[in-house]
């Protein structure tokens, strides 16, 4: 295949879909140059992907074009999973926004179809940055023994709710989001504890609870969760997950990982490295050094996504664990309904 | 002003530190009493307070009338039966946490105030830290709205003098780990969320010993009843000495409270053995916040009912551990007529 920057086309212009146009703009191996929407979309969702192909210079086309190398899948969580199948059954490359699914059912289609069609399959995680990348050479070179727990916070500003997300329904209608902030974040925690210890998730507990937003209170949504996870090998993990009015960071979110070993600790700030701004009115503030840790997410997989189109090399994250992490999301809801410890459907 | 003349049941590691923060007190309290059963260790410590006696019994104190107040140390399982005694010979009484490894039992130290009028107040230390008092009073000033979660990280080294050995392996005697350390989170908790447990979830485990008798790390789950959220990690299994971490996000309805003690980290070490900044004097600060509670010149912190409700949800989580299932905590009942 040659190296001319791989010809991409948006699936849907609804949901982060200006975030990755911007990371696309930047990376000289991808290149815009189209915008799609699903005939049987809705209105709003057809006047969405104008907006976003009119912002970015391109055409909205009725079809994927036949020589499309990738597409990214940007619609409402709960229409992930059939956009993305549309485009792999098609020939084309898929990388879809996240979750990549909202029921395992989808996920294992994606999967098959991916294996079947001999595409790319992957969707948006936080695995490649270099603050957890460092983290697992860390681990991998011994420093802290044998991994015993991994203590996970993702905790998004509510203050940003506004301008962070593009409709709240799309969060907390659960007919566009396929549920609350669990669906939403927890699967970027699931992923950060199996890249950190390559261990998997087999048991799951919860507690929720709607306890800031109105929106997501009117809506049944929940805003916040805390997460008992039991790994194999005994790894146990605590995540945090949600959106709350203020996250303990100056970004627009706090992610966070403690990893305690059986001969040291470390722990993974993805707002850091950054540099304070301390302001005359006494107003403080953070600027992160270097591009954000979305778009650094971002760039990372389309780095990996064009090795792996153009030269076969194998992806860091596939659908393969994209599905673990929804299969874990499910035993987590599970888990809410039941009130039990709730097992997690083991993939093969 | 006359100095409360003071008892210290028990001369273990814990017993010595409140004779240090008698000491450091000076004439607010005398400590004129040791109760040991272990003869040398009572004189070592009896000879470090000027005029104080060791007594093998604490008959020997509960019949003395010069004894104004007990300050109940020793294992857990001996809080109960010395605490009544005190404080049914009219003295007041500060039990190191927990008080007890049952209710029926704090049940017992609770009627036993009830009946005397005398004050009885558990010592949850880790309420004096400099940080957890600033959080504590940033949220009772409201600072960020009614709290509805707190995530706090609390990670020690395995080294913590006198301890993993005798009655703290002992499930029996200690009411297990999650009495006898998750104590000191869940009460945080509890206190910030304002709010009772409904349901209880733990998790334990081994980090830095397999062969150890009880998980020297655990997490705990917490769904309160007003909806409010806790998620406490919890290791004594830090392989570097002296080596304590801590981070704390208390998120409300108007902002959050975050502290970590990534910035002391490197100031904590082999070298430089002393307690951080973040909690220096917590004991101290406990030992004068009884006293003066004691003089009426305060209303204790840590009233008896919450004392209750946290070891409630703390022989949840234990149970919760030993089944591997949620537990619902005992609810609260009214303690009255308790200073």
């Amino acid at each position: 295949m040659s190296d001319a920057p791989l010809r991409t086309v948006i699936f849907s212009g609804v949901r982060h879909a200006q975030n990755y146009a911007d990371v696309v703009a930047a990376h000289p191996d991808v290149e815009l140059v189209a915008v799609h929407e699903a005939d049987d979309a809705p209105d709003w969702a057809h006047a969405d992907a104008r907006a976003i192909a009119d912002r970015n210079g391109v055409p909205v086309v009725d079809a994927i074009p036949d020589d499309a190398d990738l597409v990214i899948v940007c619609s409402e969580p709960t229409r992930h999973a059939a956009c993305a199948l549309t485009a792999m059954r098609a020939g084309h490359h898929v990388l879809i926004d996240k979750p990549a699914a909202t029921t395992l059912s989808d996920a294992l289609a994606l999967r098959q179809t991916s294996r079947e069609r001999r595409v790319v399959c992957t969707s948006v995680n936080r695995t490649l940055l270099s603050s957890t990348r460092r983290a697992r050479a860390t681990i991998d070179a011994g420093h802290i023994g044998f991994t015993r727990s991994v203590d996970v916070e993702f905790l998004s500003d509510g203050a940003q709710f506004a301008t962070a997300v593009e409709r709240p329904e799309l969060v907390i209608d659960a007919a566009l989001s396929g549920g609350g902030e669990i669906m939403n974040f927890m699967g970027y925690c699931i992923d950060a504890v199996r890249v950190l210890t390559g261990c998997e998730p087999v048991e799951m507990f919860g507690y929720s609870a709607t306890a800031f937003s109105e929106l997501h209170r009117e809506a049944g949504a929940e805003d916040v969760a805390v997460v008992s996870a039991l790994f194999t090998h005994g790894v146990v993990a605590t995540i945090t997950v949600g959106r709350i009015p203020a996250a303990p960071s100056a970004g627009p979110g706090a992610s966070t990982i403690r990893v305690v070993g059986s001969h040291g600790h470390l722990f993974v700030d993805d707002s850091k490295p950054a540099v304070s701004v301390h302001r005359a009115n006494r107003e403080y503030d953070e600027i992160h050094a270097g591009p954000s840790s979305e778009f650094e997410a971002v760039t990372e997989m389309l780095n990996d996504v064009t090795a792996a189109v153009r030269h076969g090399r194998p992806l860091r994250y596939t659908i393969d664990d994209a599905a673990i992490a929804i299969a874990a999301i499910e035993a987590t809801y599970t888990s809410l309904e039941t009130g039990r410890p709730t097992p997690v459907e083991q993939l093969d | 002003m006359q100095p409360l003349n003071i008892a210290i049941a028990g001369s273990g590691a814990i017993a010595a530190a409140h004779l240090d923060a008698y000491l450091a007190l000076g004439d607010l309290a005398r400590v004129t009493t040791i109760v040991s059963t272990d003869a040398e260790r009572g004189r070592a410590l009896a000879a470090r307070a000027p005029g104080a006696r060791t007594v093998r019994d604490v008959a020997d104190v509960i019949g003395d009338p010069a004894v104004d107040a007990v300050d109940v140390c020793g294992h857990t399982l001996a809080h109960g039966p010395v605490a009544c005694a005190a404080l049914d010979a009219g003295k007041h009484v500060l039990i190191e946490k927990p008080p007890a490894i049952t209710l029926e039992a704090f049940d017992r130290i609770a009627d036993a105030a009830t009946r005397s009028g005398r004050l009885a107040m558990v010592g949850q230390t880790v309420r004096f830290q400099p940080v957890i008092d600033s959080i504590i009073t940033a949220v009772d000033a409201g600072e960020v709205g009614e709290v509805s979660m707190v995530h706090v990280t609390w990670y020690v080294a395995h080294v913590w003098p006198r301890a993993w050995r005798g009655w703290q392996l002992d499930s029996a005697t200690s009411g297990g780990h999650l009495i006898h350390n998750g104590m000191h989170s869940i009460d945080l908790a509890l206190r910030l969320l304002g709010d009772e447990p409904a349901s209880v979830f733990t998790r334990g485990w081994k980090t830095y010993s397999p062969d150890i008798p009880t998980p020297d790390s655990f997490h705990v789950l917490m769904r309160g009843r007003h909806g409010g959220l806790a998620v406490l990690e919890t290791c004594y299994g830090l392989r570097p000495p002296a080596d304590p971490v801590r981070r704390i996000i208390v998120a409300g309805e108007s902002g959050t409270l975050s502290h970590s003690t990534s910035t002391e980290a490197e100031l904590v070490n082999p070298v430089v053995a002393d307690t951080p900044s973040s909690t220096v004097g917590a004991m101290t600060a406990e030992i004068r916040t009884w006293l003066r509670a004691v003089r009426g010149e305060i209303e204790s912190p840590i009233p008896l009912a919450h004392s209750r409700v946290a070891l409630a949800a703390a022989i949840a989580a234990q149970q919760s551990y030993d089944t591997g299932q949620p537990v619902e905590p005992e609810p609260s009942r009214p303690i009255g007529g308790v200073r």
